[in-house]
């Protein structure tokens, strides 16, 4: 096994990136994740790779259009705010068929907010993360180590299926610190035969574009596209079970709301209660599948998220048979597993 | 240890937690001590965040107005001069790296009209920083940026949560190295008290509560 190391979770992002063959970064600061760009503006310069700070978010997103459609693998990070300026050229990236991975460490919104964590985003991520007909990937790894082996999964799919991707973690997640070791082995990118990297007098032009001139034509790509979507989604909808087989009373909850829920789930087993988790690890696709299979024996469920309640619509349209209940904490604010705790206590009529 | 402990060290070497634990020792000991938050850098897992424990123990806490707000700026608190000065004792958490020492220059010529210890916090097991020749170069750049001279070498190697007596006792022979390359010599090693006790027989081991974690764990 490779050596274990001690990183921030927004460097192991940055570190991951690196190994996963990306060197070309192009960002913007913003609390919490700075650790992001002064780790690539540290480190890209000695590795031969770009490291630029735009003049905006709005900016640095094209840039990784620009240099996706040259067939290079790019990367941008953000917080909230800086995300939603980037959501134009997201959609500009899912028209074009360009792949890229694009980082929120999500802060408390809406507004400038606060720069403490959140996961107020998720609607954002997973249902407009641009206008128009789309979806792009949507990741929630929930460790360090994680969020590492993430960054590779995401690049390649995103190569694979021309759909941009996104690792949406939050603040927590990106400052705190934990040992991550690299893998050894790092499959090379797929081939990109579309990119418009020159013709060098061998073959007809590659045109990278969004725009149509044709309604009907639009009508068509968007549906072959969506045809892309049906696949990822089919093969691609990932989550984990946390005593999940035999809970009476079934968590669902991401990211760092896991990491939370986890510890409640434990604290309620000790106490008697049948408690268990779900963990969407990818939030688009969302796991209908698994959950639906986690579902089958809970008599309820309760979904934990920081925010106002966004993934629980999702929950509630998988499993519409019993019970979804709610519980957040909003704003920037980290919901306790003592909070948890009592809500399952409360969903079980008490301790048992 | 002079009365004035200055903490510096790689960003996310454990400068934080050891400084708490200085001043929780000093603070059972019945010293009169302030434990000042020097980080210009880090939004999150700061000093700052342990207001209540400093209150329940009776030390001084000196931080930022706007640390742990969302005003993300380099502000610094206005009492430290007057603590340095003051003949108490004060241990000053500093930011990560040179960059986190720019702060420190500013009260480089209080601190050197006082006897001072300087620590230099290394982590074996930081990224970027596995190697001594690494560890020794930061050290000379944070003392140049803060114009303050590091007196000893404190090893906090560690992997967190999971880290294990076997981890640490291989760090032993790290700032070792770390000491001969930069000349300075390594004051303790600080050890998670859960297993400081597996570690009898190595040298001068600092035992420490684990205060910085995430908030799942508190």
């Amino acid at each position: 096994m490779p050596e274990r190391v001690l990183m921030k979770g927004n460097e192991a992002l940055a570190e991951a990136a690196i190994r996963a063959g990306c060197l070309h970064f192009f960002g913007y600061p913003i609390t919490p994740q700075n650790e992001v760009n002064a780790y690539m503006s540290k480190r890209m310069p000695k590795l031969g790779g770009v490291y630029l700070q735009a003049e905006s978010e709005v900016a640095a997103i094209n840039m990784i259009y620009g240099a996706s459609a040259a067939g290079i693998r790019a990367l941008t990070s953000s917080s909230s705010p800086g995300i939603s300026l980037k959501t134009e050229g997201i959609s500009y990236m899912c028209g074009a068929d360009l792949p890229g991975l694009i980082l929120n460490i999500q802060r408390g919104g809406p507004g400038l907010g606060t720069i403490q964590p959140s996961q107020a985003d998720y609607f954002q991520s997973t249902k407009a993360p641009g206008h128009g007909d789309l979806h792009i990937m949507v990741f929630a790894p929930s460790t360090v180590q994680e969020m590492a082996d993430t960054v590779f999964k995401a690049f390649d799919l995103s190569d694979e299926y021309r759909v941009p991707a996104m690792i949406l973690i939050d603040g927590i997640l990106g400052q705190m610190m934990e040992p991550v070791a690299f893998p050894d082995h790092i499959a090379a990118p797929a081939a990109k035969p579309w990119a418009t990297c020159g013709t060098k007098g061998k073959r007809g032009r590659n045109v990278i574009n969004s725009l149509y001139l044709v309604a009907n034509e639009l009508e068509e790509k968007v549906r072959e596209r969506f045809e892309r979507y049906a696949e990822i989604e089919a093969k691609h909808s990932e989550a984990e079970e946390y005593f999940a087989e035999d809970a009476d009373i079934l968590l669902v909850a991401y990211g760092a709301s896991s990491r939370v829920v986890k510890n409640a789930v434990s604290a309620a087993r000790k106490q008697g209660i049948k408690a268990g988790m779900l963990r969407p690890v990818t939030l688009w696709p969302f796991p209908k599948q698994q959950l639906m299979a986690a579902a089958k024996n809970a008599k309820s469920l309760l979904v934990v998220e920081m925010s106002m309640g966004q993934m629980v619509e999702d929950v509630r349209l998988v499993v519409k048979d019993k019970p979804v209940e709610f519980f957040g904490r909003t704003g920037g604010v980290i919901p306790s597993p003592a909070e948890v705790l009592e809500q399952i206590e409360k969903l079980c009529g008490g301790a048992k | 240890m002079e009365k004035v402990i200055v903490v510096t060290g790689h960003y996310g070497s454990g400068k934080t937690n050891l400084s708490l634990n200085l001043a929780l020792l000093a603070r059972e000991s019945g010293e009169n001590v302030t434990l000042c938050d020097l980080d210009i850098v880090n939004p999150y897992f700061r000093t700052a965040d342990f207001k209540e424990i400093a209150r329940e123990k009776g030390i001084k806490l000196l931080a930022s107005d706007y640390a742990n707000s969302s005003l993300d700026i380099p502000s610094l608190s206005g009492g430290l001069e007057p603590a340095i000065n003051g003949g108490g004792r004060v241990i000053i958490d500093v930011g990560g790296d040179d960059t986190g020492a720019v702060a420190l220059g500013r009260y480089a010529e209080s601190i050197r009209q006082n006897p001072y210890t300087m620590l230099y916090v290394i982590n074996k097991y930081r990224y970027l920083m596995e190697a001594p020749t690494d560890a020794a170069r930061l050290l000379a750049e944070i003392e140049k940026t803060s114009r303050l001279t590091v007196t000893h070498i404190a090893n906090c190697s560690n992997l967190g949560a999971e880290t294990a007596a076997g981890d640490v006792i291989k760090s032993l022979a790290y700032a070792e190295e770390v000491s001969k390359l930069s000349g300075k010599p390594v004051l303790f090693t600080a050890v998670d008290k859960r297993i400081a006790g597996e570690l009898t027989g190595f040298g001068d081991v600092f035992s420490v509560g684990v205060y910085v974690k995430p908030p799942w764990d508190k």
